[in-house]
């Protein structure tokens, strides 16, 4: 955990760490790993709105809790960035991580899996093998993807590779 | 295309004959065998050829398998056309396992399952197998499209899906236990699974599905630097699994995590993985068929031209819940395999006399297997640490009874409850006070009216949006305005929509312009270039408003 920011590292601590050692294919056992990946969530979206530092929206789309969808967001010069976010639970879940994925930026930068799916090789993987199964969804979101977002769309938007939407309307309209 | 240039030949001939001139018959006759050398390669087109019933070793032109029905004569191969009843499956149709899948199909084999879920790109040009004009099909089509090409004889079976999803996973298993091809054979519908995969999370899902299915199957790898590799055979229970020890690991010191795939910055190279492909189907070939040793392990670094081989035993504390199983059952089938290898041993050669090797034991040297576990008591002895020392991690003996979760899972929430607190968390009126989305009328004022159009744009059914003196005062914080003028601003304005309608907002300081100059003061330059399309021709927040300003203080 050297080389991160104290604030990340002050927020991962207060995040649940989970104790079911289960995925999809597990039955009860998953049921309980879900509420699990629930009550983390809970905790770090409301320890986020409560820092006013909100920046993702994630649900199961499926009663199994096996595909997430939902959206996430990061501000840069004062403007809004916000992205679909999707990814599945691996069957071999809690074993091998989640594979997020932005599907809006799939071709427009070199950190990316084709499909949109973020590289998370270097800077997250390594650390949810150390943790697992104690790392939930909402560590792979607090660690995988913020990082990720901080260190991407600065780069992406100076670039011109993303337009923030209003941009992009008045271009489209003129 | 060939009646059309026979129809020339004839043509030309009949035209030959008529031809009145015979200075022009030399010209002529160019022209007619420039025709038929065009009509020859025509004929030569690629035909199919049909399928072949019986593997035949007559050695003639025209017999595909003569070459490798030979192994028999040369004494290799005991029974070559064995090859035919076998099933492999290839997990991932990329650099290596394509190019394993056609070694495969060129030796004649009885069924290949190919699974992948990318497309052919032209970046993978610089790898075997594929041809550009196949880009943007998927691998699995276009591997089917050449395979079926090389030998109709192969029963091939595409599968388009990603096998780390749970929907993918259940097809992977369902069709690696489908026995349509061979009803009579033991075990699974396949002999051996050929992972070709170029990342940990499918290699993981390979291996709890062989461990699930007791499925012998053999892993390969490329690393990233393009320049070593490996192949390892994975027997569940008998050998380690991939989650015991992840091979790299072992090989290079790297952890098999840290690798990036290929896509993000991964090199490649045709010659090392075409290298790893045949090692992984040369063991495949001696696998199946019977010859020869098959390595467990075999490491490949091209710089100094080493190959590594090892074996590696299945770890006891393997996280893998169906690995640990599949070790059980291998011990407890110990004494049966002991029996057939003791079988085997007298039916190959008559009993060897067990004499002593030396009459004399002068140090009473005795010789211990190494492979058999050791008893209890010798473990103990060897074990022993002299009075005041412990160990620091527990022995591995010690782990059969899991820990057990510290605090005790608290049960009592229902899933449908958690989910509905995440969403709560996001919708306040909603969950805590039961109000229904059409009942609920938003109310903003000033500033307030920017998150007030940002929710009600969330909110389909909403009932209504008031926006009180939208976005005024924030004008007023930045440039004070007197009550007079304000007074002519302020304007409540009511949007009553029905159910459903999407609320447009509309630019709030389009309305009115708080401010007008007055006739003293002369328009400055920023009226024109900055405030024309936010407040209308007449006023600009720049050095004019100050003007009008003093001008309205000297008035009153």
């Amino acid at each position: 955990m050297e080389g991160w920011d104290p604030n990340t590292k002050s927020t991962l601590t207060q995040i649940p760490l989970l104790t079911t050692k289960a995925g999809p294919r597990d039955g009860a056992a998953w049921t309980t790993r879900l509420k699990e990946e629930y009550k983390s969530l809970i905790a770090y979206t409301q320890m986020n709105k409560s820092n006013d530092n909100d920046w993702f929206r994630i649900s199961s789309s499926n009663p199994e809790g096996t595909r997430w969808t939902g959206k996430c967001w990061y501000v840069y010069n004062l403007l809004k960035y916000e992205f679909d976010l999707q990814f599945d639970i691996p069957v071999t879940y809690p074993s091998t991580a989640p594979e997020l994925e932005l599907p809006q930026l799939d071709g427009k930068t070199q950190k990316m899996y084709r499909g949109g799916k973020i590289c998370l090789t270097v800077h997250f993987k390594p650390l949810w093998a150390k943790n697992c199964p104690r790392f939930g969804i909402a560590h792979a979101l607090c660690l995988g993807l913020a990082p990720w977002l901080a260190a991407e769309i600065p780069i992406l938007v100076d670039s011109g590779m993303i337009k923030h939407k209003d941009d992009a309307t008045t271009s489209t309209e003129s | 295309m060939e009646i059309e240039l026979n129809d020339l030949i004839a043509d030309l001939q009949s035209l030959n004959q008529s031809l009145p001139d015979p200075s022009l018959r030399d010209a002529f006759h160019k022209i007619q065998s420039r025709v038929e050398h065009i009509a020859d390669l025509v004929r030569a087109e690629p035909v199919r050829r049909s399928k072949v019933k019986d593997m035949s070793a007559e050695v003639v032109d025209s017999n595909p398998y003569s070459r490798l029905m030979a192994l028999q004569r040369m004494g290799i191969v005991e029974n070559y056309e064995r090859i035919r009843n076998f099933s492999i499956a290839i997990v991932g149709v990329g650099g290596v396992g394509s190019v394993a899948a056609e070694m495969l199909t060129r030796c004649g084999i009885g069924r290949l399952l190919l699974y992948d879920y990318d497309k052919v790109e032209l970046a993978n040009m610089n790898r075997l197998f594929f041809r550009p004009d196949q880009a943007g099909m998927t691998k699995t089509d276009a591997a089917v499209q050449t395979l079926s090409d090389i030998n109709p004889d192969v029963v091939l079976e595409s599968y388009t899906l990603n096998i780390t999803t749970v929907d993918g996973f259940e097809t992977f298993m369902s069709s690696l236990k489908n026995k349509s091809f061979s009803p009579d054979k033991q075990g699974n519908g396949v002999d051996l699974v050929l992972s070709c995969v170029d990342n940990y999370e499918a290699r993981m899902a390979v291996n709890q599905a062989c461990n699930e299915l007791s499925q012998t199957w053999f892993e390969s790898g490329v690393s990233e630097d393009a320049v070593s590799g490996h192949i390892q055979l994975l027997i569940p229970g008998e050998t380690a699994c991939f989650a015991c020890a992840p091979p790299l690991v072992v090989a290079s010191g790297i952890d098999e995590r840290t690798l990036k795939r290929e896509g993000v910055c991964a090199a490649s190279l045709p010659t090392t993985m075409g290298v790893i492909a045949g090692l992984l189907v040369q063991n495949t070939l001696k696998f199946l068929l019977g010859f020869g040793q098959v390595s467990p392990y075999l490491g490949y670094n091209s710089l100094k031209d080493f190959f590594p081989t090892m074996q590696m035993k299945p770890n006891p504390q393997c996280s893998n819940a169906a690995c640990v199983k599949r070790q059980g059952e291998y011990i407890l089938a110990k004494p049966a395999r002991d029996a057939a290898a003791k079988a085997k041993l007298e039916a190959e050669g008559p009993s060897i006399e067990e004499g002593p090797l030396h009459d004399d034991n002068e140090w009473n040297i005795s010789v211990l297997d190494d492979c058999e576990p050791a008893d209890g008591t010798n473990t103990k002895s060897s074990d022993a640490l002299p009075e005041g020392l412990t160990h620091e991690l527990p022995t591995a003996d010690e782990f059969q009874n899991p820990v057990t979760p510290e605090a005790p899972i608290n049960d009592n929430d229902d899933l449908d409850e958690l989910r509905r607190q995440l969403e709560a968390i996001n919708s306040y009126l909603e969950e805590n006070f039961g109000a229904k989305q059409e009942d609920i009328i938003l109310y903003g004022q000033s500033v307030g009216s920017g998150p007030t159009l940002d929710i009600a744009a969330r909110l389909p059914q909403l009932r209504a949006v008031i926006l009180h003196s939208p976005i005024l005062s924030g004008l007023r914080v930045m440039y004070p305005v007197k009550p007079k003028s304000k007074a002519k601003a302020v304007k409540a304005k009511t949007a009553a929509k029905p159910k459903s309608a999407a609320i447009k907002p509309k630019p709030a300081a389009k309305s009115k312009a708080p401010v007008k100059p007055k006739s003293k003061a002369k328009a400055c330059k920023g009226c024109k270039d900055i405030d024309e399309d936010v407040t209308g021709k007449e006023s600009c927040y720049n050095s004019c408003r100050r003007d009008t300003l003093s001008a309205t203080k000297i008035q009153s």
